[in-house]
C-alpha cells in the first residue's frame, strides 16, 4: 500500500505554484479575447505558403492595425476594429492581387459581445452550486461537498492560468469554446472525485482499517489504476484530435486536454487530502 | 435471468443499418438489390412517416452564413414591441424564403429587452446579396396626382406632379399575389389596417377617376386610376405584370411594411470547402483515436478489454443512428463532444473491470466476484455520470433562460456530450453486463 497522504504538503505546494504562476499572467497580461467577447472581425483565406508570405507583407503595409496569423491551409486576418466595410476591402484587395479565396468571414458587433461574459459567469456559478448540492446530498456529508468543490475550483483556476500563459506566448485566444472546456472540466473533475469518495465511504462502512489515514490511503490505492487508465483513454482521443483534427478544434481539444489532466490530478491529490484534513479536525 | 444478448445484437445491427449510407448492390443480369433505400418511409397506423435518412450538418461543416440582426425597438410603443418584433421575424423569413434558400432557420432571441433575429442560411453562394435582401428597408408611400400649367412663350402644357399623402407602408397590413378572376392575370392585393383604411378612404374619395401613385423608395411603381371611394381598406393593383414581377412587388410591399428597422450585428460565413476539410480531418482523427483506445484496452484488460471494445463499437453505432434519425445537427464542436464522450464511455467499463479485479482478490468464486464487482461499480458510475449531465444541462440551456449563454457551438457540444453520456451508460452497463454474464455463465 502506497502512502499517498504522506506527501500531501508537496501536492498543495505544487498546486499553489501552478495556480500562482498562471494567475500572475492572468492579472499581469490578461487574455487574448476572441471577437465573440470584444467584437471585431476575422477573415480566413486559403492559399499556399508563397501567397501567405505575400499577403502578410501586404496586410502589414496597408492595414497595420490588423493581426495576421498563419494556418495550415492559409492565413487569417483579424482585428477588433475590423468592420464590414473594411472586411470587404481586405477581401477584395487580396482576391485582386493574390487570387486567394475567402474561406471564412466573421463580424461581431460590440453590442452582441457585451453581456456574454456575464452570462458565462452565471452559467459557471449555477453549475458550481448544482455540483456542490449534488455531492453534499449524495454523500450525506458536507466535507465531501467542500473537498470536491475545492478541487473543482483548483482545476478551473489552473486551467484559466495556463490559458493566460498560452495566450501571452502563442497568442492563443479565449473564445466561447474555451468557456465550454472550463465547464466540461468542472464536470470531469467531480466525476473523478466522486469515484474516490464513493470508495472512501464504502471503506468507512466496512471498517477493515482502523484509522482514517489508512482508510483513505487504501481507497486511493484501489482507485489510482482506474483513474489513470480512464484519463489515458480520454487523453488518447483528445491528442489525436489535437494532432490530426482540423484547425478549428485544435485549441478547443488542447483546453479539454489540460482540463482533463488537472481534473485527474486534483481528485486524489487535492480533494482527498483536503477531505482528510477536514475530517481529522472533526475527530 | 434470461440473457438478453440476442436482443442487443439485433438492436445494434438495426442501428448499423440506419446509420449506413444508401447501398444498392448490382447483381448479374441487370438486377439490383437495395440493401438500404435512399428514403425511409414507415407506415404507422395508416399514416406515412418519413424517417430522417441523412446526417444534418451544421453551417461550419457544410458551409453557410450565420447572421444576427438587431431589431431597433426604440421608437415603438412598449405594448407593440412583441408584435412588431414577431412581424419583423416573419417578414425576414419571407424574404429569405423568397431568396430560394433550402432550410433556413430563423430565430427570435430576446436578450433582456433587446430583440435579435438570428438567421442561419446553409450553403448560400452570396452572403452579401442575402444580407442586402434581408436588410432592405423599402419605403412605400402613396401620392396624389396633380397637374399644373407650364407656360413657355405662347405654348402652355399640363405638367403632372405628385404630392405625398400621409398614407405609407406603415399602414399596410399585407400585400398578396392574387389572380384576376376573368383573365387570370397576376395582380397585387393590398389590405390596410384601421388607420390606413381611414386614410385610404379619404384619399380615394378625393381622387375618383384620377390616378393614385404608389412610390417605392422614391420611385414610381405604378399609378392605377381610382374607380370609386374605397372604404374597406382593400385595394388591387392591376397592371401588365408577369407572375415573377408581381411576386417581387408583393415582396417589396411587404418589405415596406417591416414594423421595425433592423441592423446587422454579427455575420459568420464559412465556405463549404473549409467545412469539408474540417469534417474529413475530424473523422480521421476520431477513427485513429478509437483504434488506439481499443489497442490500449485490449493490452491492459485482455479479455475484458475485448468486451469493452464490443460495447464501444455498439456505442458508436447507436450514437450515429440516433444522430441521423433524430436529425441532430452535427457541428465541429459537436463532433469534439462525441469524441470526448467515447473516452468517457470507456470509463464505465474500466470502473467495472477494476472493481471485478478487486472483488476477485477477496472472493475466490469467480462468478460471485464478477457479479458483486459489477453491481458495486454501478453506484459510482451513476453518480459520476449524473453530474456530467447536470453540466450539460447548464451548457445547453434548454429552457432558453436569458441569463445563460446560448451559443450554437456550446449547444452542439453539450447535446452530443449528454447523448454520449446516456448512451455510454446504456452500452457500458447493459451490453457489458450481458456479455459478462454470458462468459461467466451467471
Amino acid at each position: 500500500m502506497i502512502n499517498f497522504l504522506k506527501y500531501r504538503v508537496l501536492y498543495f505546494v505544487f498546486s499553489l505554484l501552478v495556480i500562482l504562476i498562471g494567475w500572475y499572467f492572468v492579472l499581469g497580461r490578461g487574455f487574448v479575447y476572441s471577437i465573440d467577447f470584444v467584437g471585431g472581425g476575422l477573415v480566413e483565406f486559403l492559399g499556399n505558403k508563397d501567397k501567405t508570405t505575400q499577403a502578410e507583407a501586404l496586410i502589414g503595409r496597408k492595414y497595420p492595425d490588423l493581426d495576421f496569423q498563419k494556418t495550415s491551409a492559409g492565413f487569417i486576418v483579424r482585428g477588433t476594429n475590423l468592420n464590414r466595410s473594411q472586411g470587404e476591402k481586405v477581401r477584395a484587395q487580396l482576391f485582386q492581387q493574390l487570387k486567394v479565396k475567402q474561406a471564412r468571414y466573421e463580424i461581431v458587433g460590440p453590442t452582441i459581445s457585451q453581456g456574454n461574459i456575464e452570462k458565462i459567469l452565471t452559467a459557471a456559478a449555477i453549475a458550481l452550486l448544482g455540483i456542490l448540492i449534488y455531492v453534499a446530498i449524495s454523500f450525506r456529508d458536507w466535507r465531501f461537498g467542500v473537498a470536491a468543490l475545492t478541487a473543482l475550483v483548483h482545476d478551473t483556476l489552473a486551467l484559466i492560468g495556463v490559458w493566460a500563459v498560452l495566450g501571452s506566448f502563442w497568442g492563443v485566444e479565449l473564445d466561447v469554446l474555451f468557456v465550454t472546456a472550463i465547464l466540461t472540466t468542472m464536470s470531469f473533475s467531480v466525476h473523478d472525485t466522486i469515484v474516490i469518495f464513493d470508495k472512501i465511504q464504502e471503506e468507512e462502512k466496512q471498517g477493515t482499517y482502523r484509522t482514517l489515514e489508512e482508510r483513505i490511503n487504501w481507497s486511493l490505492n484501489l482507485t489510482m489504476m482506474r483513474s489513470l487508465n480512464n484519463s489515458l483513454t480520454v487523453v488518447i482521443m483528445l491528442s489525436s484530435l489535437i494532432i490530426l483534427g482540423g484547425e478549428s478544434t485544435r485549441w478547443f481539444a488542447t483546453s479539454l486536454l489540460i482540463g482533463t489532466l488537472f481534473g485527474t490530478y486534483s481528485s486524489p491529490f487535492v480533494a482527498t487530502p483536503l477531505y482528510y484534513l477536514l475530517s481529522k479536525k472533526g475527530h | 435471468m434470461k440473457n438478453k444478448l440476442l436482443f442487443y445484437l439485433l438492436l445494434v445491427l438495426g442501428c448499423l443499418w440506419l446509420a449506413a449510407p444508401a447501398i444498392t448492390l448490382k447483381l448479374p443480369r441487370d438486377k439490383k438489390l437495395v440493401l438500404k433505400p435512399k428514403e425511409l418511409n414507415l407506415n404507422i397506423l395508416g399514416r406515412k412517416v418519413e424517417i430522417n435518412n441523412q446526417y444534418k450538418l451544421g453551417l461550419d461543416l457544410q458551409g453557410g452564413s450565420h447572421l444576427v440582426f438587431l431589431v431597433d425597438t426604440k421608437k415603438i410603443p412598449k405594448n407593440d414591441i412583441e408584435s412588431a418584433v414577431e412581424g419583423a421575424r416573419n417578414i425576414i423569413e419571407k424574404r429569405v424564403n423568397f431568396f430560394g434558400v433550402s432550410e433556413p432557420s430563423i430565430y427570435l432571441l430576446n436578450d433582456r429587452g433587446t430583440y435579435k433575429i438570428s438567421v442561419d442560411i446553409p450553403g448560400n453562394k452570396n452572403p452579401k446579396e442575402a444580407i442586402k435582401q434581408i436588410g432592405k428597408i423599402a419605403k412605400l408611400d402613396f401620392r396624389e396626382y396633380f397637374t399644373r400649367e407650364v407656360k413657355q412663350g405662347t405654348v402652355s402644357a399640363q405638367m403632372p406632379y405628385f404630392l405625398p399623402t400621409k398614407l405609407g407602408g406603415q399602414f399596410l397590413q399585407r400585400a398578396a399575389l392574387v389572380f384576376d378572376q376573368q383573365g387570370g392575370k397576376p395582380q397585387v392585393s393590398l389590405s390596410f389596417n384601421k388607420e390606413g383604411r381611414r386614410l385610404f378612404a379619404e384619399i380615394t374619395k378625393r381622387n375618383v377617376q384620377k390616378p393614385l401613385a404608389i412610390f417605392l423608395d422614391g420611385q414610381l411603381l405604378t399609378a392605377p386610376i381610382v374607380q370609386q371611394e374605397i372604404r374597406d381598406g382593400q385595394a388591387v393593383i392591376t397592371g401588365s405584370f408577369t407572375v415573377e414581377e408581381a411576386k417581387i412587388l408583393v415582396n417589396s410591399l411587404n418589405a415596406g411594411a417591416l414594423p421595425a428597422p433592423i441592423r446587422l450585428l454579427e455575420q459568420k460565413t464559412v465556405e463549404a470547402t473549409l467545412g469539408q476539410a474540417n469534417i474529413q480531418k475530424s473523422i480521421f482523427a476520431g477513427l485513429l483515436g478509437l483504434v488506439f483506445v481499443v489497442v490500449f484496452m485490449i493490452v491492459v484488460y485482455k479479455k475484458e478489454g475485448l468486451i469493452a471494445t464490443i460495447s464501444l463499437l455498439a456505442y458508436a453505432i447507436l450514437s450515429l443512428a440516433i444522430y441521423k434519425t433524430l436529425g441532430i445537427v452535427l457541428t465541429i464542436s459537436g463532433i469534439a463532444g462525441f469524441l470526448l464522450s467515447i473516452g468517457m464511455a470507456v470509463d464505465a467499463n474500466i470502473l467495472i473491470y477494476e472493481r471485478i479485479k478487486e472483488e476477485k482478490k477477496l472472493l475466490h468464486d469467480e462468478q460471485r466476484a464478477v457479479r458483486s464487482g459489477f453491481f458495486r461499480a454501478l453506484g459510482a458510475i451513476k453518480s459520476a455520470n449524473l453530474n456530467t449531465l447536470l453540466v450539460c444541462f447548464v451548457l445547453f440551456n434548454p429552457l432558453n433562460f436569458a441569463f445563460l449563454p446560448s451559443f450554437g457551438m456550446v449547444r452542439g457540444f453539450a447535446l452530443t456530450l449528454a447523448l454520449g453520456v446516456l448512451l455510454g451508460l446504456f452500452t457500458g452497463v447493459f451490453i457489458t453486463k450481458n456479455i459478462l454474464w454470458k462468459i461467466y455463465k451467471i
